[in-house]
């Protein structure tokens, strides 16, 4: 990816896609620096890495209606601990993808007459800062159990987890329609070996937000893709998918 | 947003303005006539700014239209366009097109932008349109809406 324009961040919050009522995204991780300086530190000033944090910074144009808009959104995710997803550049599968568990922390809304009606907001990592590759795009349509495109992120070794997030932006259907997604890891890119499955979210059946991991160990596979169960009559469900490894 | 629809629909919210006893009908259109049927409120220049959120869902127009009235009277022809440009009263457009919003909660304009608000007002003056002068105003309107 060379320099760009940022025109096409995407900021998915819970079960809110947030990317068209915002005008600014900033993401920041960061370490303490802690002083290891000693006798034998040659004269300079020796630091290692405390403890870690991101933070993540959205602001734009206010909107209210319903669950999937920025202040129904915000209103239920204040002082909640939920997924956050963030693609510097659209959320195509394949398409970099920053995400991680964190705390909505603070919300503002207002401006002076005259002014667009603004928000902005933060949320606060909980989990480690993962930077990943979008596995499911949010603007297809999933009716009917299916299985997504396999994405190359390589082996786990022993300290490494497997992280990854799901936002359902919609559900439609009868029936109590149910969406459950799981992440498969596979040697091969066809999947033709022995898929393992990962991580298993929880059944969906409306707008939601969820990121897991797994625990810490090594192992070879270095295919993963989602995998998705779809019940209910006439369903249809617009969800976004992002995996990395950390 | 799609601007020819957009210009329709304000032409349309303007023209329900009342106008002042004795004053002709205002004539209201969406473009720029090549003749004048006075008084005339038209949408004219525009100034379009892309890209205001992400994922190309806001754009901010800023649409000058004007206001302009037969000077055949000087007294009685600025009289009808401080009426026309009063921020309160039933010949004001002002009232007028900002009753397109809609209500809280609606889309502005029939659905054709999120929302509008007629900002201010300039250059009361003598305007020469198509070789013919009238004493008039411009309108800046903004309109906002996704791209």
């Amino acid at each position: 990816m060379g320099k760009f324009t940022l025109l096409d961040c995407r900021l998915f919050a819970g079960g809110a896609d947030l990317s068209g009522a915002s005008n600014k995204i900033e993401l920041s991780a960061e370490f303490e620096e802690k002083d290891a300086t000693n006798y034998r530190s040659g004269g300079w000033k020796e630091v290692k890495a405390g403890l870690g944090s991101a933070e993540a910074m959205g602001e734009g144009f206010w909107e209210a209606g319903d669950d999937g808009m920025v202040d129904n959104a915000s209103w239920a995710q204040l002082g909640a601990v939920g997924a956050w997803s963030i693609g510097p550049d659209d959320s195509a599968v394949g398409d970099l993808a920053y995400f991680m568990k964190a705390l909505r922390g603070n919300y503002s809304l207002g401006d002076a007459v005259g002014e667009l009606a603004p928000w902005s907001g933060t949320a606060k990592s909980a989990w480690p800062l993962v930077r990943g590759a979008f596995a499911h795009p949010p603007g297809t349509a999933r009716t009917a159990t299916g299985d997504g495109t396999a994405q190359q992120l390589g082996a786990l070794s022993a300290g490494q987890r497997l992280y990854a997030s799901l936002h359902v932006l919609s559900v439609a259907g009868t029936s109590s329609p149910t969406i459950t997604v799981e992440i498969e890891s596979d040697t091969e890119e066809a999947f033709g070996d022995t898929p393992e499955t990962r991580l298993s979210f929880t059944a969906a059946t409306a707008r939601s937000g969820q990121i897991l991991r797994t625990a810490a160990g090594a192992h070879a596979d270095t295919w993963y893709r989602p995998t998705w169960t779809i019940t209910g009559t006439n369903p249809s469900f617009l969800f976004v998918v992002a995996l990395g490894i950390r | 947003m799609q601007f020819s629809t957009v210009r329709e629909r304000i032409a349309a919210a303007a023209a329900t303005v009342v106008m002042p006893t004795g004053s002709a009908p205002l004539t209201c259109t969406g473009y720029v006539p090549d003749s004048v049927m006075a008084p005339h409120f038209f949408c004219a220049e525009m100034d379009i700014s892309y890209d205001k959120a992400f994922n190309r869902k806001l754009d901010i127009a800023e649409l000058t239209c004007r206001a302009l009235i037969s000077r055949a009277d000087d007294k009685s022809a600025q009289k009808v366009l401080d009426a026309l440009l009063s921020g309160s009263g039933t010949a004001s457009l002002k009232t007028a097109i900002e009753a397109a919003r809609g209500a809280p909660g609606e889309l502005a304009l029939g659905g054709a932008a999120h929302d509008l608000q007629v900002m201010r007002v300039q250059g009361y003056r003598w305007y020469e349109h198509n070789g013919t002068q009238y004493v008039g105003a411009e309108l800046i309107i903004k309109v906002i809406g996704e791209g």
